[in-house]
């Protein structure tokens, strides 16, 4: 394995909320570059604050290294722009009156010059197929819409790791079927927490497992999904 | 199909054309020439509203849909009405009044038309550039941007909040009287207001972790606006020169 | 359906130009202390936060409840804005919705919006802050002060604002005094107890849910004590002098002041005119009358001309 480096390496996070409430506890995680992950577990488990985790949002305990760059306040913008965090909502992840605005967001921030601004909202629209909703408003757009667009924001940060909240919920089987498509043929490190066991079979060869803030299974999916008293105690099957 | 909240009407007019900077400028321009235009100088009024209908011609959307809209200043000219009956003398029918009341709500329809031109012609991430040329704070123009995109989003959820309580609203008795007190019911809706801006305030927050998570950092950034053509520059000039001449005129004629 | 149902939107034509004027120098003022004030009490979350709430209160205004025949009761908002985001931020908020009613509603003008904003964004707002904050200290932050200071913040803040819409009213001489003082006064005392009871209900609710929220002012209120001040005076001062502009029967004495005025700055400008104006008509009214439909008349041609040939273009194309 000495092609491939880490990609994401979290190291004894532990996080508490202002509110006293421990939501992580001592979290250790390697991922490798191009590596395609899932983070499962119950509501509550914690998933989306780890994620939170991946570029300083959240700052616990603890160390976080993304592409061997140690996080800090110092590098955050590089890691905000390594790290591609699509949130569940797409109503909390568009923000902008228009889709060229929310997608070019992020390359105004990394201080590109209007050329190349107007380069990666080509190039994210495009690996997205959503060429033609540039100047869309969010609004007008369906569910399945808004989570591709909601991809692109990130997409034309270049980032090295996608990281996914609940991709897939909200949308009806076929908007599902084509955004699972979409997340095979991207190249980057993938962590996608979810519920949806299906696509993590489908698409992510590595499972990781979360219950109470800590994490209790990892390994390869078809082993971790097939352990049926892993997916009973930690609420993933009923 | 746009969201029913949406004003813009979608056209390839003459006037949907135009720079959004100039018809900003253009409206604005017109709704103050008809504030300064004396009292009954029905000549200029008149070629205000022909103007004003003109563009609306323009616009390829029938000028029906602008009248309908234009409709909703007319309650407002109830406060004007008094005018018309009161005197120092006491209340009798005062013609001077008449005659500003009819100008009162003949400038107010007009200018009321010219907004709306604005609103329908001019597509809202257009109307922010428009506001960012005329130099307003850049965060006052970025608050109303977030706000008009959250708009949306919150007018569905109090819309589905009424949805849910006219659902919960009926009675398997014709005869009892329902409803609860009116006061029951103010508190009711004080509560679904309440559970709205605490839903806003928590979307608050997950919104500012997305707009950092791409790099936000509380300064307020946006692409450097394309500068006014020539052509535009004229229009501009020569549209505001009419202005001037216009109000010059009937200030002296009519003032 | 989207026009807020609370009649205090002055729309352009009824306000003097300088009474425009003034108001937007004044709203300006207090929109640049108050991006100053938020901008160090928030830092950077303040964009997401005030561009959410705006939303939520514009879309709050939309919540009603039947108050009997066909009538309902309504939220403004300014009130429970100031006691959730203290001032300075419920000012940026109201700012933030008034003037979306008026750019993409026409809910209220654009010239007079610097007006109403000043009426439901400083004026609503400071008033309410004042009001909840004096009860909040005489209630020492127990429950009853919450509610019942919401109440008085609530409706007073919609009664001055709309003594105030009246007087702008009345000293643009769109309506006299004696009439649009009580007449708006009189309205928006009862809008005014609509307004005091949803807040109430979103208060109690906010109680229940997240009392912490509730805790206005105690950590803002050295840097709004200037809000608190300018609420005492701005209730005190419409308290006052309305009761006083409506006794004096004549609003209109206001435009003949402006009137005369203008009148003294026009003659050198008339001397410079020669005598006649349109060649061949003598009478001078009538002359310019003709002048505006012809003028008016050779614009409507020229559009229609214009609009007809684009419509034919587009049929040859098609």
């Amino acid at each position: 394995m000495d092609t491939t480096y880490c990609s994401v390496e979290l190291y004894d996070i532990t996080f508490r909320y202002p509110d006293g409430h421990l939501a992580l506890h001592g979290i250790n995680l390697t991922i490798h570059q191009g590596e395609k992950v899932a983070l499962v577990g119950p509501n509550g488990a914690g998933k989306s604050t780890l994620l939170l985790h991946l570029n300083g949002i959240h700052t616990g305990e603890g160390q976080v290294s993304i592409d061997g760059l140690s996080v800090n306040h110092q590098n955050i913008g590089q890691v905000r722009a390594k790290v591609g965090l699509v949130f569940q909502s797409p109503d909390d992840q568009l923000f902008s009156p228009t889709v060229f605005d929310d997608v070019a967001y992020g390359p105004i921030y990394q201080g590109f010059s209007r050329d190349e601004v107007e380069a990666r909202v080509t190039y994210a629209l495009d690996a997205v197929g959503m060429q033609g909703y540039r100047q869309r408003s969010p609004h007008h757009l369906s569910v399945g819409e808004k989570k591709r667009i909601a991809i692109a924001t990130v997409l034309s940060m270049h980032p090295s790791v996608l990281v996914l909240d609940e991709p897939t919920s909200g949308l009806d089987p076929r908007a599902r079927r084509s955004l699972i498509e979409l997340l095979r043929q991207l190249p980057q490190t993938l962590l996608v927490a979810t519920h949806d066991l299906e696509m993590v079979r489908e698409l992510l060869p590595r499972t990781v497992v979360m219950d109470q803030g800590e994490i209790v299974a990892d390994g390869a999916t078809q082993v971790i999904l097939s352990d049926e008293s892993v997916l009973y105690q930690h609420g993933l099957k009923a | 199909m746009p969201h029913r909240l949406e004003p813009y009407r979608e056209g390839n007019s003459p006037i949907h054309s135009l720079d959004s900077r100039v018809r900003v400028v253009m409206v604005l321009v017109f709704i103050l020439v008809c504030a300064l235009v004396p009292v009954g100088a029905w000549a200029v009024y008149i070629l205000l509203l022909a103007l004003i209908l003109s563009a609306e011609l323009l616009t390829d959307l029938g000028i029906a849909y602008f009248i309908k809209r234009s409709l909703m200043v007319l309650p407002f000219v109830l406060a004007a009405l008094p005018l018309v009956f009161s005197t120092p003398h006491g209340i009798q029918f005062n013609p001077a009044g008449l005659e500003r009341f009819i100008s009162i709500a003949l400038k107010s329809w007009i200018s009321v038309q010219a907004a709306i031109l604005l609103a329908v012609t001019t597509p809202f991430d257009q109307l922010l550039l428009a506001l960012r040329a005329l130099h307003l704070p850049r965060l006052l123009v970025a608050v109303i941007g977030l706000m008009w995109r959250y708009l949306f989003v919150m007018v569905d959820e109090v819309t589905h909040m009424m949805l849910a309580r006219a659902a919960r609203s009926g009675s398997d008795n014709p005869a009892r009287r329902t409803g609860g007190t009116v006061v029951w019911r103010a508190r009711v809706t004080g509560g679904m207001a309440g559970g709205l801006l605490l839903r806003s305030l928590d979307h608050s927050d997950r919104v500012y972790h997305a707009m950092l998570s791409r790099g936000y950092d509380g300064e307020v950034r946006t692409l450097p606006q394309p500068s006014l053509t020539t052509a535009n520059r004229w229009l501009l000039a020569g549209f505001i020169l009419f202005a001037i001449f216009l109000v010059a005129l009937s200030i002296l004629f009519w003032g | 359906m989207y026009a807020s149902p609370i009649p205090m939107h002055i729309p352009d034509g009824f306000l003097s130009v300088v009474v425009s004027i003034v108001l937007w120098i004044v709203s300006i003022t207090a929109i640049v202390i108050a991006l100053r004030q938020t901008n160090k009490q928030l830092g950077e979350k303040q964009l997401p936060l005030m561009g959410v709430l705006a939303a939520a209160i514009f879309a709050g205004q939309m919540l009603n409840f039947s108050v009997t025949g066909g009538t309902s009761g309504h939220l403004m908002g300014a009130a429970i804005a100031t006691i959730l985001l203290g001032p300075w931020q419920a000012m940026l908020v109201m700012t933030s919705v008034v003037s979306i009613q008026a750019l993409l509603f026409q809910d209220g003008g654009l010239l007079v919006l610097g007006a109403n904003i000043f009426n439901m964004g400083v004026v609503g707002v400071a008033v309410a802050y004042f009001v909840y904050r004096a009860f909040q200290q005489f209630s020492k932050g127990a429950r009853w002060g919450i509610l019942t200071g919401g109440f008085a913040a609530a409706w007073l803040s919609i009664f001055i604002a709309s003594l105030g819409v009246a007087l702008q009213l009345a000293i643009s001489g769109t309506s006299p005094a004696n009439i649009a003082i009580p007449a708006m006064g009189g309205i928006h005392a009862l809008i005014g107890i609509g307004e005091g009871l949803i807040t109430v209900g979103a208060l109690s609710f906010l109680l229940v849910a997240r009392p912490d929220l509730l805790g206005t002012g105690d950590s803002r209120g050295k840097t709004s004590i200037g809000v608190w001040v300018g609420g005492l005076v701005i209730t005190l001062a419409l308290a006052i002098i309305s009761p006083l502009a409506s006794t004096h029967p004549d609003g209109l004495e206001w435009v003949a002041e402006q009137k005369g005025f203008l009148d003294t700055a026009r003659e050198p400008l008339f001397n410079i005119i020669p005598d006649y104006v349109f060649p061949g008509i003598s009478n001078q009214a009538l002359a310019t009358i003709v002048a505006g439909v012809v003028g008016s008349l050779i614009v409507l041609g020229v559009t229609l001309g214009i609009a007809y040939s684009r419509r034919r273009a587009t049929k040859a194309n098609q």
